[in-house]
């Protein structure tokens, strides 16, 4: 089934990981859409759910804000920002930090996994991740 | 598929913990209660992930937690069947090399066995 381009997707989640996985389906479903073959899905859910996982960290220290995806499809890519409403810094390290370079592997996996990554701290607060995949 | 995580008792001290579904921040808070669990019986683990459809840094990096507390008790922490998507996964985070890797829970006995002090 084809999807007319020009065309924008957006979910608001509260930060909080059980909506991690609705994230992930939303992406699998648009991304088959376009005809994106199985490896690459596999890829875009991984870097979907890192950067949502990101985002639900750095939103979750001020309790109950709200993560937005906002998918963008055109004719040559699949772009993806996923915004929070932290302050710039918070949820970098917490009592988990035992588990190595947390935040450090999910960038890894979004760079590995996409064409383009950038990150940025927002002037009005929290952070947006912008992943790009070309078609 | 709702995310489950199971230890058995092998021989050999070796405890086998088996996690279906999906592995990611939400869940692994059970992961970690499950390995931290059974790193007070044994310091010889094997994951079985053959079950796993989706594992993320998250959960990439509790399964590196419980290896380094294993390794600090002069045990192991191995791997069993890694599915390609998490093979995937241990690949673009160079992680690959760190886990011993094995097909089975006996492969996983006699190849820890080894590195036994």
């Amino acid at each position: 089934m084809m999807v007319r381009t020009p065309a924008t997707v957006q979910l608001q989640f509260p930060a909080r990981p059980e909506f991690l996985r609705a994230a992930r389906m939303l992406m699998a479903a648009l991304a088959s859409q376009l005809d994106f073959d199985y490896d690459a899905i596999e890829d875009l859910k991984l870097a979907i759910g890192e950067a949502c996982t990101n985002a639900i960290r750095h939103g979750s220290i001020l309790g109950e804000t709200m993560v937005t995806v906002t998918w963008t499809i055109d004719d040559a890519a699949l772009t993806v920002e996923v915004r929070d409403e932290g302050r710039a810094g918070d949820g970098e390290d917490d009592e988990e930090n035992e588990d190595l370079e947390r935040g450090g592997l999910g960038l890894l996996v979004m760079r590995a996994v996409m064409d383009e990554v950038a990150l940025e701290a927002l002037p009005e607060g929290g952070h947006a991740i912008r992943l790009v995949k070309r078609r | 598929m709702d995310f489950q995580v199971t230890t058995r008792q092998e021989a050999g001290d070796l405890a086998v913990i088996e996690v279906t579904g999906e592995a990611d921040l939400y869940t692994a808070p059970q992961l970690r209660a499950a390995l931290l669990n059974a790193l007070e019986g044994t310091r010889w683990l094997a994951v079985d992930l053959a079950q796993v459809a989706y594992l993320d840094s998250t959960a990439l990096g509790v399964l590196i937690g419980a290896l380094k507390r294993a390794r600090d008790a002069q045990g192991e922490l191995c791997l069993l069947n890694p599915p390609p998507q998490v093979q995937r996964v241990l690949e673009v985070t160079r992680l690959a090399k760190v886990f011993p890797v094995f097909a089975s829970a006996a492969e996983a006995r006699a190849g820890m066995q080894e590195v036994k002090p």
